[in-house]
């Protein structure tokens, strides 16, 4: 029935009548309405707001059932049936709200995806927080079952607690007749986590004793990293703050061996090692914040200066040499090293009277993809570190100190914060150092007769 | 101000191009991840700056993803000032901004473009206040790791910001400041930042109002001030906080230290006044009370070690007074006191030297010796004319030289001298006569024969070397034996000292330096010559640049400032000393009785301005022509001249009595020299010898000492123990007695009716002796301040001192 046939037969509609049609041809009351008035009007206000509330209800009721429903579809339906209802901005917005929740699950469902193949791919691409952000329960055990992992150890992830010592404050501080072992290394080469594997191989394989000395320098500092690797799967510590700098000296036993050997391990963050080169090279880096790492450097240079013997350790980051070679700075991890060794080589003689071994250790070496991993980190250091290996092996040479490359892993790594540990390597070192230094037996009277 | 980015991307390391030192790796030991993307805030001070940061806890760059931050910390120097509300704003800006290279809370790997922390700088640089250099805050941070505070709203933190010197972050490398609703949870941003356990929640007032420090670092009583807030000196004008701990003391050598310590208003308004309209807190110059030291004198006969009880004391400059001890106050600690022992006439100690801060004895042992003072007079033989300048020669005494009077000691005065007295070219030498201090009496007399070669040349008199004669006396001298050769040794010798005399002289180009003291010294003594005074007033004039310290110019230019108080101190008075005493030696040279009997004198001048004061002022051209030439005279030697020429009045009376005297001294001897030995036993004591004084001669010391009791209490230097003293001798005078007690009424005075300042002066306008006193100046001076204090206000030791040490602290 046509409109103005509609208004010519009001009378005989009921209210429910004209709310029916006005539905049914989706026409606005307000337009109905002003089509009666100028057909000569309502025949009473009261019979017009009742057609009004008749509809408002049905609108209303159209409205929330649509809102239970919750879809596009449901809104565009409900627009579709009340192109003038009273919930019409409502209705757009939350298709608007649907439509955009569809495309972050999409993203996510794509970042899910992604994340699953980059980790396939590299499994240290995300850390643990981040995995458990983005993949959920059955996405996370399809995984791990994937990749062999035991899904409650991401799930029970948490950063392991190191706690720090005090450090030699004067020359009296620091004991004799120890050998000091420094492990060098710009920051992430991986410093920290080797001490961590080398204490508990020592802790698992071989006998560790407190020294005999009156101020326990890195008691705490040994045992937290020792714990890190306690189930043989451990999480990894972060990173180091620039002045925290530790020595950690211990007598070290093979086991049922009398005779010790008095070692102790000097660490520093990767950004007192790169001071270096602004010693060296009497220059300024624009990101160096030199205000901690002078005072870090002050400990070192005791403990340099000290007439105990000396092994250093050199470790080169394989992963971030193939990665990203040169930093802000414009310079690379060799050349930061280089700077060290030339410091060694001119301050205090350090290589000609007190140097026993020196060592190049690639770590990452699991990164190597090679069947013999010596050789080609030995090609490694050849094509990238050229100038800082001639300089160790001309000082070496000159001053018979024995020079090697050693490669190292702590294990396997994944999700850049767990463990498994391979004590293979770490067992290496020690023995290297249990080679390197001379056994002091515990007996008094031999120790004044070997005097 | 500088906005520096900093941060864990590949290590701790600063971002943004600029590089300023004083920034921290906060990364936490053990940093939890959990806690990625919340925020804190920083405070931390270095010597130049004052460091606000907002640290966001992010990973660092894709290699490592080690849990880390990014720092945005802006560099307030300390002369600046920013409010809370643009810190935070500049911080919320260069955070939002620098968002765009974080993704996921994981730090880009890219290399960023800063010119927008220039544009921020600017926008805000203009709204940088300057804070004055005295009011400029020197906090420095600590060593400790970082303590945290919880804020519960922005606006809190803001306030915090507004506010950041608060002496509670000290110790602390930094102070954090984080979000309250995230204590507890695993997200807190301290369980990714490096901090300690010192949580100050709750306990950072930042009602702590900043008021100005004002002192003297010297007050005008040359007392010390320091003061230490939290510790630490501060300077005048410093800014100090009211909860700030402070530590005050004044001190002054030989004053008894005060020390006060607390907050501001622990301390009380005694010590410390408060201004809070002008927000300054001012230390109050308080008086301090002086040290004392009090020390006995052992007062002994030095022959049989007898103690002597009553004998009197002189101190310094002090009169001869009965004293068993002396207590020495404040500075007088550390200076050299001189002081004697006397009983009577005849028994005298050495004069002792004290520096009581280094005396540790409780008592000082003063030895008595017998000491006479025999008076030599020389009359022509034909026209008894007195004859002065002459020497004297006591054989076996080592005493040649010119004198009127000779000092024998101890076992001396028992002793029989051969006594000869000589005035070349006019007088023959006299006969020797011998002469026993204890048997003949106080006196000898010689009586000279002129000789026939008279002097033409009055000043040729002999004063100094030896003449022919002198060479007769010494005969093993050498004099004659001495050969041309040695002669001419001699000869060079002298030669070579005066060149080296006179390269010296040149070398310093500079005459013999004086001292304040030393002229002091010689214009209140008793010789006071006229030469000796101009060369000094030469000498003093050539010393005045040295008494006025300059400052700045120099080759680099600037104005030259001049500081004159010593020579205001110093240099002036003492000026002024000499050229009175040049005025008033003019004076007795030209015998100006009348201008003399007007002048103000110390106690020394005391002789002198008695004897002219007994001269009728219609004789004055007579006693001048009698007296003659005085120039060479000291002013005992004048007030005796003067003196005797007035004794001659009374002829009869005067010569009659002392006689038969002298007749008596001279006897004695001559029994006893039979036999020295017997002597003692046949002799009075001396001591008994003295107390017998003619009347005569103890009325001229009675009004001698009125009259230095008068000057006394005229002048400013009177103080109250000494006028106590003073009351005590002064006998039966009433009207002296009636001054001294009027005196005293100073130190009574309170302000009531009969003893204000008014009604005292009236009382001094009435006294004869006071009536022209310091005294009545100074309570004229007093009478017309409007809120007059009274001496009575003052510290006891204040009270203790001179009339003008108090006037100067009360006008």
């Amino acid at each position: 029935m046509e409109l103005k046939e509609f208004i010519n037969k009001l009378e005989g509609h009921s209210a429910a009548d004209i709310v029916e049609y006005l539905c049914e041809n989706n026409i606005p009351f307000a337009v109905f309405s002003e089509a009666v008035r100028k057909n000569g009007g309502w025949d009473s206000a009261d019979r017009r707001k009742n057609v009004q509330l008749l509809l408002k209800q049905k609108d209303d009721g159209a409205y929330n059932a649509t809102v239970a429903v919750n879809t596009a579809e449901a809104f565009n339906n409900y627009l579709s049936l009340f192109p003038a209802g009273s919930h019409l901005a409502e209705a757009k917005t939350k298709i608007q709200q649907i439509q955009n929740a569809r495309l972050i699950i999409e993203k996510k469902i794509k970042d899910r995806e992604k994340m699953l193949r980059e980790i396939k791919e590299d499994i240290n691409e995300y850390t643990p927080d981040e995995i458990l952000e983005r993949l959920n329960g059955e996405v996370l055990n399809d995984l791990c079952t994937e990749l062999g992992i035991d899904t409650q150890i991401i799930i029970d992830y948490k950063e392991p607690p190191l706690i720090f010592n005090d450090i030699p404050q004067t020359e009296e501080d620091i004991p004799s007749g120890y050998t000091d072992v420094f492990f060098w290394g710009i920051n992430t080469s991986g410093k920290t986590c080797a001490l961590s594997a080398i204490f508990n191989t020592i802790n698992k394989e071989f006998s560790l004793e407190a020294p005999k000395i009156e101020k326990q320098f890195g008691a705490t500092y040994r045992d937290s990293l020792t714990n890190i690797f306690r189930n043989d799967v451990g999480y990894l510590p972060g990173r180091t703050n620039t002045n925290r700098t530790q020595y950690i000296p211990f007598q070290l036993y093979r086991r049922g061996e009398r005779n010790n050997r008095k070692i102790s391990f000097f660490e520093l963050s990767g950004e007192v090692v790169k001071y270096f080169y602004e010693i060296v090279n009497r220059v300024e880096l624009p990101s160096i914040n030199r205000d901690e790492a002078k005072v870090a450097f002050q400990a070192l240079n005791l403990v340099l200066r000290s007439n105990n013997q000396k092994i250093h350790y050199f470790f080169i980051d394989y992963n971030r040499e193939m990665k990203n070679a040169i930093d802000e700075n414009g310079l690379s991890q060799s050349q930061y090293l280089t700077a060290a060794s030339v410091y060694f080589r001119d301050n205090n003689d350090i290589f000609k009277k007190k140097t026993d071994a020196v060592y190049v250790i690639v770590t990452k070496s699991d990164e190597i993809k090679s069947n013999d991993r010596i050789a080609s980190a030995k090609s490694f250091l050849r094509k990238y570190f050229g100038d800082f290996m001639d300089i160790l092996d001309n000082q070496c040479n000159k001053n018979s100190v024995e020079f090697k490359v050693k490669i190292f892993s702590i294990g396997d790594v994944y999700f850049k914060r767990i463990c498994k540990i391979n004590r293979d390597y770490s067992r290496a070192i020690i023995n290297d150092l249990i080679t390197r230094v001379k056994p002091v037996s515990n007996c008094i009277l031999r120790n004044i007769l070997n005097r | 101000m500088n906005i520096i980015i900093h941060g864990t991307k590949d290590g701790h390391k600063i971002i943004s191009p600029k590089s300023l030192s004083g920034l921290l790796d906060v990364t936490a030991d053990g940093a939890k991840a959990i806690a990625l993307g919340q925020q804190a805030y920083g405070i931390r001070f270095t010597a130049d700056n004052t460091i606000f940061s907002q640290y966001k806890i992010v990973r660092d760059v894709r290699g490592a993803k080690r849990t880390g931050f990014v720092g945005f910390s802006l560099f307030v120097p300390k002369n600046k000032k920013l409010s809370g509300e643009d810190i935070l704003a500049v911080l919320g800006k260069v955070s939002e901004i620098f968002s765009q290279y974080i993704d996921n809370n994981n730090l880009n790997e890219v290399t960023e473009k800063w010119t927008f922390l220039d544009s921020i700088s600017n926008e805000y640089n203009i709204k940088l206040r300057s804070v004055s250099v005295d009011d400029a805050e020197n906090m420095q941070s600590g060593g400790k790791d970082d303590a945290f505070v919880y804020y519960s709203s922005d606006l809190e933190l803001q306030k915090y910001f507004d506010d950041p010197y608060q002496n509670e972050y000290t110790p602390y490398r930094q102070v954090l400041f984080v979000n309250s609703n995230l204590q507890g949870k695993a997200e807190d941003p301290l369980n990714a930042l490096r901090h300690s356990e010192n949580d100050l929640t709750g306990k950072i007032d930042l009602d702590n109002p900043k008021y100005k420090l004002l002192f003297n670092q010297y007050t005008k009583d040359s007392i010390r001030i320091d003061v230490k807030v939290n510790g630490n000196y501060r300077s005048n004008k410093n800014i100090i906080g009211r909860k700030n701990d402070m530590e005050i003391s004044w001190s002054k050598p030989y004053y008894q230290k005060v020390e006060k310590s607390g907050k501001w208003y622990e301390i009380s308004s005694d010590f410390l006044f408060v201004n809070n309209n002008e927000q300054t807190v001012s230390v109050i110059e308080i008086n301090l009370k002086p040290e004392t030291k009090t020390i006995t004198f052992h007062v002994f006969t030095q022959k049989d070690n007898i103690k002597v009880t009553d004998a009197e004391i002189k101190v310094d400059t002090q009169p001869w007074q009965s004293l068993s001890d002396i207590t020495f106050t404040a500075e007088e600690l550390g200076r050299e006191h001189k002081i004697a022992a006397r009983k009577g006439d005849n028994l005298f100690s050495d004069v002792v030297k004290i520096t009581p801060k280094d005396y540790s004895a409780a008592s000082i042992p003063l030895p008595l010796i017998e000491k006479r003072v025999v008076k030599i007079t020389a009359k022509d033989q034909e026209n008894s004319a007195d004859i002065y300048q002459f020497k004297v020669h006591i054989t076996g005494k080592d005493f040649y030289k010119v004198t009127d009077q000779i000092e024998f000691f101890g076992d001396e005065i028992y002793e029989v001298w051969n006594i000869q007295i000589e005035k070349r070219k006019e007088y023959s030498d006299s006969e020797i006569k011998k002469f026993c201090p204890a048997r003949d009496g106080n006196e000898i007399n010689f009586n000279l024969k002129k000789s026939k070669n008279q002097p033409t040349d009055l000043n040729s008199t002999g004063r100094s070397g030896l003449d022919s004669q002198d060479k007769k006396r010494f005969p093993n001298s050498g004099f004659d034996k001495k050969t041309p050769k040695m002669w001419v040794s001699i000869g060079f010798i002298v030669l070579g000292l005066a060149i080296g005399i006179w390269a010296l002289y040149s070398f310093f180009g500079k005459e013999i330096t004086l001292n304040k003291w030393e002229i002091e010294m010689y214009v209140e003594g008793d010789s006071l010559m006229l030469d000796k005074l101009n060369i000094y007033k030469e000498n003093w004039e050539k010393q005045e640049q040295d008494f006025i310290i300059k400052s700045g110019g120099g080759i680099f230019g600037g104005a030259e400032n001049f500081d004159s108080t010593k020579w205001k101190s110093d240099w002036k008075p003492a000026y002024e000393s000499i050229s009175r005493a040049i005025i008033k030696r003019e004076l007795i040279n030209n015998k100006n009785f009348a201008e003399l009997r007007n002048q103000r004198y110390s106690m020394e001048y005391l002789s002198l301005i008695t004897a002219i004061k007994k001269i009728d002022s219609t004789k004055y051209e007579e006693v001048g022509s009698q007296l003659g030439e005085v120039s060479a005279l000291t002013l005992t030697q004048i007030a005796e001249k003067i003196n005797k020429i007035l004794k001659p009045k009374e002829p009869a009376k005067e010569e009659t009595p002392r006689e038969p005297k002298r007749e008596e001294n001279k006897q004695k001897p001559k029994k006893a020299t039979s036999n020295k030995n017997e002597q003692p036993k046949e002799q009075p004591k001396p001591l008994e010898q003295k107390t017998t004084t003619p009347p005569a001669q103890k009325e001229t010391v009675t009004s001698a000492q009125t009259y230095e009791i008068i000057q006394y209490i005229k002048g400013g230097k009177f103080k109250k123990d000494t006028l106590n003293q003073y009351l005590k001798n002064a006998g039966e005078n009433k009207t002296l007695k009636a001054s001294i007690n009027l005196c005293l009424k100073l130190w009574r005075l309170n302000g009531s009716k009969n003893n204000s300042y008014f009604s005292y002066q009236e009382e001094l306008k009435i006294d004869i002796n006071l009536k022209d006193s310091e005294l009545k100046d100074f309570i004229d001076k007093m009478c017309e301040s409007k809120k007059p204090k009274y001496v009575s206000e003052l510290p006891a030791s204040d009270q203790r001192k001179s009339l003008s040490q108090i006037k100067s602290k009360l006008l």
